[in-house]
This record gives structure tokens, sequence and C-alpha cells, in this order.
């Protein structure tokens, strides 16, 4: 039994990736509501705040304030923030293990390729939750 | 000068006269409080002391002698007429004096005693000068060693403070570059996807197109060098030398190229090469370096035939004679490619050299000057043969473990 994703709150400081992320999730499935939030610290508050809780976090490594790591540390201590599926993404491999040991559900590197981008979303979307790591030809 | 102490005038000159005659010089003193002053003011090497005085007697004089440090190593000799006995001769000795002669007195054996003692004196005082010399000496020696070890502890103290400083620097510059070149990347990478949404979506003149795909593979190649540039950057952080199977670092660079290998049908055989100590992640780096220059600057039309081998050899050098119980190996990697002119052989292991546009070896970029430095850590060494259209060789030299 797998859900559909409805809402995915996306934490990036880059406002050209933000808008990037927005048109390929738009591509992939276009019922899909996203939020942004811009550092670590503003994606706590806006969990904080929230009503619903996003059925999945992407969530950029490299941010000023707070950054990726710190904030999924931040997350995992928390009985309820814990539950959501934390996907880390970064421009390059290196803080991979680093994450997936702080309870990262995947680690994705940011792509120089729309195309995977769409792609990448259409596989998570497709697969629904419970969550499950990504499987993508080439690349990943 | 020898010092005769008497109360009585007619007993010192007949005394003097003797001494005099063996030209030794002598000076009077009539009374013990006389002598002591004389003593005090003048250096004598000899005294000799009528023991009854009046007043002061001689013993006193002589004990008075023996508690002052100027004094006390003087010889005394005492002279008497009256206290001839056993008991003032013992007294005699005690109080410090190095001889009791009773009169009437000898003058032979008077001279020969005053001159063993002016003798031995004479002799005392040069050991004591001796002596001297020698504690200042070692003195001065001891002060020098103390400077020594000062200075050294001193310098050991500043070198370990400007290696910490230059660790911390090492590590700032590290910590810099790796910012840098991820930095640098941001930028090219949005150049990539912006423009490839671009292409994909809004441009169908085949002319534009073309542009957009020499601008990408631009941006791309940029983004490739500022990786490796990172890569080179890296290579300077521990890691520690762990037992390195070069078969089978061989072997995952060749699944890594397969990709390469297949497109271009290229024929690679890989010898038997040994198991050394080094950083594995490192030296796969190295061959995958090489495999894929090989690889990538074959000769147009031509099969691409890599071939990897080793062999055992005695010394730390290129032309080193095969020998099957050397302590180091040549690794061969041996290609039919385009090869390059030997001109440039010790440019092409240079970091930036090869990125001259004046220079023909376009392409290698930092690869070798990553494979040089890494042989550098492993003790090794690297160079290549190689003649323009008849292919190349890198010859890698390593240590194998004792």
């Amino acid at each position: 039994m797998t859900t559909k994703i409805n809402y995915i709150l996306l934490t990036d400081d880059d406002p050209d990736d933000q808008m990037l992320f927005r048109e390929a999730l738009a591509e992939a499935d276009g019922s899909v509501q996203c939020n942004c939030a811009f550092d670590g610290v503003d994606a706590l508050e806006k969990l904080r705040s929230a009503t619903t809780f996003p059925d999945l976090l992407f969530l950029d490594v490299n941010m000023p304030k707070m950054n990726g790591i710190d904030c999924l540390k931040e997350l995992q201590k928390s009985e309820q923030f814990r539950q959501i599926p934390v996907i880390m993404y970064s421009t390059s491999s290196y803080y991979k293990k680093e994450c997936l040991d702080n309870g990262a559900a995947d680690y994705i590197e940011k792509l120089d390729d729309y195309q995977k981008l769409c792609a990448t979303l259409k596989d998570i979307l497709s697969k629904g939750l419970p969550f499950q790591k990504m499987v993508l030809p080439g690349e990943l | 000068m020898i010092l005769i102490v008497d109360d009585k005038k007619e007993n010192i000159i007949p005394l003097k006269k003797i001494l005099e005659l063996h030209s030794l010089d002598a000076d009077s003193a009539e009374s013990g409080e006389e002598a002591l002053k004389k003593i005090l003011k003048y250096n004598y090497s000899l005294i000799i002391m009528d023991v009854q005085m009046p007043v002061m007697d001689g013993f006193e004089v002589a004990e008075i002698l023996a508690g002052s440090n100027r004094t006390k190593d003087i010889p005394v000799i005492f002279l008497s007429a009256i206290n001839k006995e056993k008991k003032y001769i013992s007294r005699g000795y005690e109080t410090g004096a190095v001889d009791y002669i009773t009169k009437p007195v000898d003058p032979d054996l008077l001279i020969l005693k005053v001159k063993t003692f002016l003798k031995l004196y004479q002799q005392q005082n040069e050991l004591k000068d001796i002596r001297d010399l020698l504690s200042k000496e070692i003195e001065i020696r001891k002060e020098a060693q103390e400077n020594l070890e000062h200075k050294v502890a001193e310098r050991t103290r500043e070198l370990l403070s400007k290696n910490e400083e230059l660790e911390l620097i090492n590590h700032e510059l590290q910590q810099f570059t790796w910012v840098v070149s991820h930095d640098l990347k941001e930028p090219l990478r949005k150049i990539e996807i912006f423009i490839k949404i671009l292409k994909d979506k809004y441009i169908e003149d085949p002319v534009a197109i073309d542009y957009i795909d020499r601008t990408v593979s631009s941006s791309q190649r940029m983004s490739r060098l500022i990786s490796e540039l990172l890569e080179y950057s890296r290579l300077s952080s521990d890691a520690g030398f762990e037992k390195a199977e070069l078969n089978l670092i061989l072997e995952d660079v060749l699944s890594d190229l397969d990709h390469l290998v297949q497109q271009k049908q290229a024929e690679v055989t890989i010898g038997d090469l040994p198991i050394i100590k080094g950083i594995p992640s490192q030296l796969r780096q190295v061959f995958q370096n090489l495999v894929s220059n090989s690889l990538k600057f074959s000769k147009p039309g031509e099969i691409p035939v890599i071939e990897v081998s080793a062999e055992r050899i005695a010394e730390k050098s290129f032309d080193s004679a095969v020998s099957a119980e050397g302590k180091f190996c040549r690794i061969t990697v041996k290609d039919n490619g385009i090869g390059f002119d030997e001109n440039y052989v010790d440019k092409i292991f240079i970091i930036f050299q090869s990125l001259n546009p004046r220079n023909v070896y376009e392409g290698t970029g930092i690869g070798l000057a990553i494979a040089k430095k890494i042989m550098d850590k492993h003790n090794g060494l690297i160079t290549a043969t190689s003649q323009p259209g008849k292919g190349s060789s890198f010859i890698l030299i390593l240590p194998l473990q004792p």
C-alpha cells in the first residue's frame, strides 16, 4: 500500500534552484504542493508552526545560518519531525555518508541537468509513501 | 721572600746572613703582632719563627695564620732553644707548622729544609693555580653547555610552534581551496542547467543549438578543471598507508572506464602487478588518469592497445636493472596512441603547465600533475617516453613493501 505524496517542503538558499525545483516538480506532477524555506532555521520554524507536515522534506547541505546537516540533526531530536523522510542534496557527494549516518532517507547530488531533475522527482512521486530510495539510470 | 720572626735581633741577623748567602731573600719581624701585620701586607713563601716571644708567642701566631684562608698554606718552621720537649714539638706541629727545629741550628740542614719547603710551597701554589684554572674551565664549559641546551630547547620550541602554524595555514588553505572551488562550480552548474532548458524548450535553429552545445561543453570543461584542482588540493590531506593490490585497483579502474573502452573498442591487457603499501584511492587515481589518457589520445581509426605491466627492479631509478630480489617495482602503461613530443615530458607533470594554450598537449589538464603528486607521496617516481605518432609509455617506480 502506498500513499500519494501531496506536499513537499524544499529548503534551499538559492532562488534559482528553488525555481528550477518548482518547475520540475510541476512538470512531474502538477498536483503536488511545494513550499520553500531558505535555510535550516527557516525550515524548523516553518515546521514548528505548521498545521500539516510535509510528506517529504528536501534539505540543501550548504546553507547560511543553519546548514542542512545541522538542521537534519535537529529534526532527528524531535519525535514528530523524525517521521518526515528527508532527502539531502548537495553539489558534491562529499557529505553523503554523514547525511545518511544522521538519518537522511536519501542523498542526491544537485543535478546539472533539468531533465534529470524532472526524472528524479517523477521517480520519487511515482513510488509514493512510505519513502523508498531512488533508483536512477546512470548518474546515481 | 722568607719572614724571620724573633723577639731577639741578635737571633735574626745570623739567620738572615745564612739565607742571604744562599741568595734567599729574608724579611724580619720582632714580635708576633708585627709578624701578623707583615704577613697580611706581603706575600711570604716561608716563615721561620721563634716559639718563645713576649705577649704573643709563636704558637699563637701560627694558630692565627692557620685560621685564615690567605695564610693557612704558608709553611711555618719553628725554631726554639728553650722548648725542646716533646709536648712543645707536638703542639708546634698541631698548630700547622711543617717543621720544628731546636737550637743549635746546623746551617746546612736549615738551608736544605728551607729550600725543600720553599719548593713544596711553590709546587703547591702551582697545583692550586692549575686547580683554579681547571675549575674555571669547568665552569665555562658548564655554562656553555647550559647555554647550548637552552638554545636547543628554545629552537625546538620555536620549530614546534612554527610547525603548528604551518599545519594550521595548510589546513586553512585546503579549506579555502575547497570552498572556492565549490563556489566557482556553482555558477557553472547554473549556466549549464539554464542553457540546456533553453535548448530543450525554446530553440530549434540548428546553428543556435550548435552554439549552445559549445557553451555547455565549455562550461563543463571549466567545471571539470575546477574539480581536478579540488582533487589536487585534497591530495595534501593525510591518509594512511595500507595494503594496495594493484591488480584489484586496475580492475576497478577498468570497470570505471568500461564505457570508454567499449566505445573505442580498446584492447587492454593487465600483467601481474605487485601488492604494495600505499593509499589505494590515490593509486587508483594515478592509473585512472593514465589509462583514460591512453584512451583519450588514441590514434583516430586505429584500435587502441593499452598494456600495463610490472617488473621488479634493484634501484629507485627508471633505468634500473631487473632484479628478482629488488626492493622496487617498475610499472609501465604503454599505448599506441598519438604520443607526444618528448621535449614536453618535464612539463606535462607540472600543474598549470599543460593548461598553457601554447603547449601542444591539450587535454592532459591537471591529471598528470595529480599523478606526480601522488607518486611523490608514495616515495615513487613517474616519467614518460614517447614519440609523436608512435604511442607513449608512462613509467612508474614504486617501493615494494619490506
